[in-house]
């Protein structure tokens, strides 16, 4: 027992010091609306901080991270286009070689289970590992990267005010990748206005919005839409890209086809659509549902008759989804290139 | 943070902590494993092993069935450094114990908790890019019978979900000292491959589950 007891006092001892030489940072606290769910992000092993967050940015924004300092972060997931690349069906990176997916818009990150198109990375700290090493986007090695960011003039600097000392390892670089990534929360569109009784739909959003309801969300689930699962939409397979979503990371027959259910936030600024961006608009996209569904043994259930809508109906979705636009989010000073 | 290792080693003195080593010994058949260097089996096939590395995790030493020590953390095996090869385990007492277990690879709850540092920072080599997951063990080199690239093998085993899972358990009776030598016998891991046609694994896979549990049986105590 006594040894049991001075473990005890050891434990308690060395608590005390460890927080009396943890420097002390501005602990920050995630703001979203009170009528979410949980974040499924675990906060308490990478406490958010001011400096945590501020260190995330200038990383996001820095081509430092590609192997020809010239692609960033930012280069695919622009903040005025809710954090995606518009106007490219599949996305580009070092050397100007051309990837396979199209990049997804990046928002309330907080709250899913997985990321990317096939959910690959299954941790939100994991994620930059794939864009940082994959030949195709930013050409790197991870041990590569950190290395250039001890040799630089601010950086170590800035990693001390983090983390306590200027080390730069791989779990520090992608904690404050995530600290920045994690404030990135859109919840300040039309559609959140009307929720909370200020403002109202028009005629033609309201209609929409029921639409919306009845043939939509049991994927696209509010106030996130997304249920963060992974489903076979019915989209014929491209015979250039070959892409099985999902199988490809669970080998698993029952995935084939399956791709990530994105969030319909923002729709309006993430064009083009899916995830090889082979839709233009979102009427493109909304002919699909209606009449484009290819059958397959994976099919979503839900979409086994396609679904079922007139033109006009088609119509008054496109004008619901454009209530989720966002515009204090894609202009947010403090989510945009950190001018020095 | 850089207080932290000379703050636990000020609080382990205060209570005259001793140390029970685990010392991992990687051998061709009677030959220590010696990295880039061309090594012949007993079957006449030749290799060279250049990269050689493993996690050992959840190390426990049991007496008559009962916990005496459990340590939670990883730690990475890598034949280029001769100090990783000897797992310390920090007890307050001289422990008796009669046998021991550890996990080979990282398990399921920590591969999905997001980024760690030390031993399994993903700079270490031993982490996917492409799809999460830890590389449990990893050994490459080159074997004229690899008929490959350069004669290559790369045999990166991981995989953490169903039905994939590759971490096994490794259970081993022991006569306690405070020092013991673990022996893992790659040549009776490449008894049960043929070379040839086995010499590339790279993802999640029902046969990098198999290699693993081969592995898995060829450690053993040194007496």
């Amino acid at each position: 027992m006594r040894s049991n007891a001075s473990i005890v006092v050891a434990c308690v001892a060395l608590l005390v010091l460890c927080a009396a030489i943890v420097p002390s940072s501005d602990p920050v606290k995630l703001k979203y609306p009170d009528s979410w769910p949980v974040p499924k992000y675990n906060f308490a092993a990478n406490p958010l901080t001011a400096e945590g967050i501020a260190l995330g940015r200038k990383l996001f924004y820095d081509p430092i991270l590609s192997a020809d300092s010239i692609v960033s972060c930012s280069s695919c997931h622009l903040s005025f286009t809710a954090f995606t690349h518009v106007d490219h069906a599949v996305s580009h990176g070092v050397g100007d070689s051309i990837g396979t997916r199209n990049s997804l818009a990046l928002m309330n990150l907080a709250w899913s289970k997985s990321f990317m198109w096939d959910g690959a990375a299954n941790h939100l700290d994991m994620q930059a590992l794939a864009p940082i090493n994959h030949p195709d986007e930013m050409g790197e090695s991870t041990a590569h990267v950190v290395a250039k960011l001890q040799r630089n003039a601010t950086y170590p600097f800035l990693f001390e005010k983090v983390f306590g000392d200027a080390m730069i390892t791989g779990e520090r670089l992608l904690k404050a990748l995530s600290q920045f990534e994690l404030m990135l929360i859109s919840a300040n569109s039309k559609y959140d206005r009307v929720m909370q009784k200020t403002d109202a739909f028009t005629e033609q959003e309201a209609k929409g919005y029921a639409l919306f309801k009845a043939n939509c969300s049991t994927c696209h689930q509010e106030p996130l839409f997304t249920t963060g699962e992974f489903a076979n939409n019915g989209l014929p397979i491209d015979s250039v890209f070959n892409d099985f979503g999902r199988m490809l990371i669970t080998n698993d027959p029952a995935d084939s086809l399956k791709f990530k259910i994105p969030t319909l936030r923002n729709v309006e600024f993430s064009f083009p659509y899916m995830h090889d961006g082979r839709f233009k608009n979102l009427r493109n996209v909304l002919d699909h549902y209606a009449e484009g569904i290819q059958h397959s043994p994976t099919l979503a259930p839900e979409l086994q008759n396609g679904i079922l809508l007139t033109k006009n109906e088609r119509t008054d979705i496109v004008a619901f989804l454009l209530t989720l636009s966002d515009r204090e989010f894609c202009f947010n000073p403090n989510f945009a290139y950190p001018r020095e | 943070m850089k207080w932290f290792p000379l703050a636990l080693f000020m609080v382990l003195g205060v209570l005259n902590a001793t140390a029970q080593s685990l010392r991992f010994k990687p051998v061709l058949e009677e030959d220590d494993l010696q990295l880039n260097k061309d090594h012949v089996l007993a079957d006449g096939r030749s290799l060279t092993i250049e990269t050689f590395k493993f996690f050992v995790g959840h190390t426990t030493l049991f007496n008559s069935g009962n916990i005496v020590l459990h340590d939670s953390t990883y730690h990475l095996i890598d034949a280029t450094d001769p100090e990783s090869l000897n797992v310390l385990l920090t007890t307050t007492e001289k422990l008796k114990f009669d046998s021991i277990s550890f996990t080979l690879g990282v398990d399921s709850i920590t591969s999905v908790f997001g980024a760690f540092g030390g031993d399994l920072d993903p700079t270490n080599g031993m982490y996917w890019t492409w799809n999460s997951g830890y590389i449990n063990f990893k050994m490459e080199g080159t074997s004229p019978v690899c008929n490959t690239t350069k004669n290559a093998f790369n045999f990166h085993l991981g995989g953490y979900m169903a039905p994939y899972r590759s971490a096994q358990v490794v259970g081993l009776h022991v006569a306690p000292k405070s020092e013991v030598t673990i022996r893992l016998d790659i040549s009776k891991f490449l008894a049960e491959v043929d070379l040839a046609k086995d010499h590339t694994i790279m993802s999640p896979s029902a046969r990098a589950v198999e290699l693993t549990a081969i592995l898995a049986r060829s450690f053993h105590i040194v007496k």
